[in-house]
């Protein structure tokens, strides 16, 4: 029975993300191109299909070759917690995800992993390139060893974007779709990470990152269990990062730049084509339909609509 | 897609989120319809039709309206479109 509600609830979100997947017709929106893979598989320029609305800026930017010095971060990660965990109350799984905790504090990098994170040519602001999921390994096995970015479902994938860029600085952000083998059988898949990358363009110089799970939502993370029973649930995560040991510094001036809010959701697109409906909050949503006298599609769904943690 | 983003207003919450909002929200309009959503969501996804003022309309539950219709993963066939599109576009002519 649990086997069977784990794979309706897979399959009937899954229902929910592809029953409106259309791509929009490309007179709508600008063209947004992406840069080639950021890996020796391929170098070949990919072409995405045009979705953002966010306006790319003026500039073709380079990217400086990264200093290669090592560079320590930061791991913090906080339980998962969640009444979804009764599901296990009877499997004894539970101790396993009970001792899910940082595998390395305090863990290094250097300017060749953060060089997998930059376009291969120029870009500019606003423009979304695809990475290899796998250069995003490295930043995320100090959570746990056992990471993966082919995921066992739909989702996997990873993109970046330029954000902003001034004199000094380029400022990126990424969201890439991982999970975490935590033991034999045993898959957390958090939403998503959130990345960010500061980079001084004079020097090379990694100024500061992070790669962050979301907490927007109630609930950001999925776990199964693929073992007698099939069991899944959907917790809580109040925090799973890799950061740089201190936090970027706050520059209003930059030379180009988009919101921070645009951008990311230029990168949800990729994943999601439902992501070009504008969502908007219940109470927003309301207003918005008086004002212009249209009807409202609502769903309620007992996981996050746009992300992996369902 | 297009019938969504041009003559919809599109919203998603979780039951959770909904039931804050019922509790929280400043606007007795917002509280009166995240109850209705609540009172009309049956696991585990519930699309629901509201008209412009908020009132509620139509609904289709993803496990017992569609999900028999929607039986992969993949893709949608036509015709699955379009029964979604059916119920999109009944919608639009109340």
């Amino acid at each position: 029975m649990k086997r069977q509600i784990g794979y309706l609830i897979v399959s009937s979100l899954l229902v929910g993300c592809t029953a409106v997947k259309q791509v929009p017709a490309k007179a709508e929106l600008p063209e947004v191109r992406a840069t080639a893979l950021a890996t020796s598989q391929s170098s070949d320029v990919e072409k995405l299909s045009p979705l953002t609305e966010i306006e790319l800026g003026k500039t073709r930017v380079g990217v400086p070759a990264l200093q290669q010095a090592k560079v320590v971060g930061v791991t913090r990660m906080e339980k998962l917690e969640g009444e979804g965990f009764s599901a296990l109350s009877e499997s004894g799984s539970l101790p396993i995800f009970e001792a899910f905790a940082a595998a390395e504090p305090n863990p290094s990098f250097n300017g060749s992993d953060f060089q997998k994170l930059m376009p291969e040519s120029e870009v500019r602001v606003g423009e979304v390139f695809q990475l290899n999921p796998q250069v995003f390994e490295t930043f995320l096995k100090p959570i746990h060893p056992n990471v993966v970015t082919s995921l066992d479902r739909d989702g996997s994938g990873a993109y970046g974007l330029l954000r902003a860029f001034n004199d000094n600085s380029l400022d990126f952000i990424y969201r890439v779709h991982a999970q975490f083998v935590i033991a034999e059988d045993v898959i957390v898949s958090p939403a998503q990470f959130d990345g960010t990358l500061r980079v001084n363009r004079k020097t090379g110089a990694i100024e500061s990152f992070s790669f962050r799970v979301p907490t927007t939502h109630q609930k950001n993370v999925n776990f199964e269990v693929q073992r007698d029973d099939f069991l899944v649930g959907m917790v809580f995560v109040p925090k799973m990062e890799v950061t740089s040991q201190s936090e970027p510094q706050e520059l209003t001036h930059w030379t180009e730049s988009v919101e921070v809010a645009g951008g990311r959701k230029a990168l949800a697109e990729r994943f999601f084509a439902f992501e070009s409906i504008h969502w908007r909050s219940l109470p927003e949503a309301l207003e918005v339909a008086r004002q212009q006298k249209k009807p409202i599609f609502a769903i309620v769904i007992e996981g996050v609509l746009n992300d992996q943690s369902c | 897609m297009n019938l969504l983003r041009e003559d919809y207003v599109c919203t998603w919450s979780l039951p959770g989120e909904l039931e804050e909002i019922k509790e929280t929200s400043q606007s007795g309009q917002v509280r009166s319809v995240a109850e209705v959503l609540l009172s009309k969501y049956r696991p585990l996804v519930e699309i629901i039709r509201l008209d412009s003022r908020g009132v509620y309309q139509d609904r289709l539950s993803m496990n017992e309206d569609i999900i028999n219709r929607f039986q992969s993963s993949y893709e949608p066939k036509p015709e699955e479109i379009a029964f979604l599109s059916k119920f999109l576009t009944a919608g639009l002519s109340k």
